[in-house]
């Protein structure tokens, strides 16, 4: 569209008085508008990632801020996840607009090749990062309750059309449907994945 | 309710292949709709498992690797999927420990049967093993060759990837020239069209704040201009919720989000707001459906995105 670069009125910050407004726009209980506003700040997430964006945090970051800066510059809003989206799709416009956007994505291109052809080296560290986040995943699991810790493992376990047979008995012995236990399976690999990064970087430190 | 048809969308629109207004279904489905935000994170999981496991066609690997590993925060997903399958793996092995037993109990050398096919295996070794070991020798050879030209593909490949980069570098240099320039020509066609309002009188309309201030009560749908005939200048009224910009980019999309014309223009007082008043040619649209795009700039370099106006233009 533009083939300007954009700007987020850097001099503008978010203070708190402006993030309370916000917040109100969401829920009069205050611990509530933030449970609201996290859950928005989520959907976002995946939505600039869906569009491609590599840092889809500081999107976000600008969406909010920005619709924080409407409010309190005096805008009545109505329906704060319905505007915070209209301004998600302005703010990902100047994403694409910008020549550095550009750029990433050719270098993107180039980078698909390695993709295809690793290196020893490289092969080595894959192997060598996979044992490491294994052993976390070990450690990880070990926190869940036991028959919750079998559920992973028995969830993706099989392939193909066994899988999928598995799957339905597993929902049946639960006595919910395939969808609910999909969702349930999900929140728990959520959680695994949360506690595997943290197990790495606790790692890193060491 | 999840559906095979769902869930082929779903993955659809995670790796790239759903048109411009599926996308944006689907994107105002899951912005709005919790359960329907769950579905896509579950088909996320799948659509990774898959590609771990090998399940996915090529193209589809292609656009997994194109479009969706995107982020690091993607990457470390996959990854940390090939930790998950792999201990699901190993664990659901050592679960299944009693009947691996019995079948290594079986072929143990106490078995009568086993030491048979054992005896004919050596047989078979002492007669077969040099000729494995000549095909052996050739295949390796066989594989150096292609390891080498995969090697000067790849080298080619990437040489031809930094000369595409450095030629679309130039490409949006040119382009960013080339826009400056329409807009500052779209400000000139301004002066002339104001000046030639006097002898053709133009058809005006107020579009009010656009779809991004639609909560202060603007047209959320497109805007009907019934365009009558012999008329050479069409007015439009962008209203401003706030005039903080020392000039403002207007863009004129057609349905093919085709970008068609361009202006930079200033704000004017227009009954009690401020408005960006645009002036265009008649002869640039015919009936059909346009998009124009309103974003500020105070440095005419950066911009930010205001308000979109869809209109649906009606030439009698």
């Amino acid at each position: 569209m533009m083939g300007d670069q954009p700007v987020y009125k850097k001099d503008w910050v978010l203070t708190g008085p402006a993030l309370e407004k916000l917040l109100a726009c969401l829920d009069a209980d205050l611990n509530e508008a933030g449970r609201k506003l996290l859950d928005i700040r989520r959907r976002l997430q995946k939505f600039f990632e869906c569009n491609r964006c590599p840092d889809p945090d500081e999107l976000v970051d600008v969406t909010i801020e920005r619709g924080a800066r409407r409010i309190d510059e005096g805008v009545e809003v109505r329906e704060l996840p319905s505007y915070l989206t209209q301004i998600a799709r302005f703010v990902l416009k100047e994403h694409w607009a910008s020549p550095e956007k550009k750029m990433e994505e050719i270098e993107d291109e180039g980078s698909g090749l390695l993709l295809v052809s690793p290196t020893l080296d490289e092969t080595q560290n894959e192997k060598e990062e996979l044992e490491e986040r294994l052993e976390c995943l070990e450690k990880c699991s070990g926190k869940l309750p036991l028959a919750e810790r079998q559920r992973v493992i028995d969830y993706y376990y099989e392939q193909g059309r066994a899988k999928i047979d598995k799957r339905k008995r597993m929902a049946d012995e639960l006595t919910i449907t395939l969808g609910n236990l999909r969702v349930r399976m999900h929140r728990t690999r959520e959680r695994l994945e949360e506690c595997i990064l943290d197990c790495l970087s606790e790692k890193k430190r060491i | 309710m999840r559906t095979v048809e769902l869930d082929k969308k779903l993955t659809r629109y995670l790796l790239g292949k759903l048109t411009g207004e599926e996308r944006i279904e689907v994107e105002d489905r899951y912005l709005s709709d919790g359960k329907f935000f769950d579905e896509l994170a579950v088909a996320e999981d799948e659509l990774i498992d898959d590609y771990v496991r090998g399940e996915l066609s090529h193209s589809n690997r292609e656009l997994f690797e194109r479009n969706f590993l995107c982020s690091t925060g993607r990457h470390e997903r996959v990854k940390s999927a090939r930790a998950l399958m792999k201990f699901a793996d190993t664990h659901a092995a050592t679960t299944r420990v009693s009947w691996w037993q019995r079948v290594r109990s079986a072929l143990s050398l106490e078995s009568p049967a086993m030491r048979l096919v054992l005896a004919t295996g050596f047989m078979m070794l002492i007669i077969g093993g040099p000729l494995v070991v000549i095909q052996m020798s050739k295949l390796s050879s066989d594989l150096q060759g292609l390891k080498s030209e995969q090697l000067a593909q790849n080298q080619r490949e990437t040489e031809l990837e930094q000369l595409l980069a450095q030629q679309k570098r130039q490409n949006d240099e040119l382009n960013q020239a080339i826009n400056r320039e329409r807009g500052e020509r779209g400000q000139l066609e301004q002066e002339v069209a104001r000046l030639r309002e006097q002898q053709a009188p133009p058809v005006t309309f107020a579009l009010g704040f656009g779809e991004i201030e639609r909560s202060k009560g603007g047209p959320a749908q497109a805007t009907k201009l019934n365009v009558p005939q012999g008329i050479e200048i069409i007015k439009l009224q962008l209203e401003l919720l706030k005039d903080e910009y020392e000039n403002y980019m207007v863009i004129l999309e057609d349905a093919q989000q085709r970008d068609i014309w361009r202006g930079l223009l200033q704000s004017t007082k227009a009954g009690k707001h401020r408005a960006v008043v645009v002036r265009l040619p008649s002869r640039l649209l015919s009936t059909g459906q346009y998009k124009l795009i309103l974003s500020g700039t105070n440095n005419k370099r950066d911009y930010e995105v205001l308000s979109e106006f869809n209109v649906d233009v009606i030439k009698k």
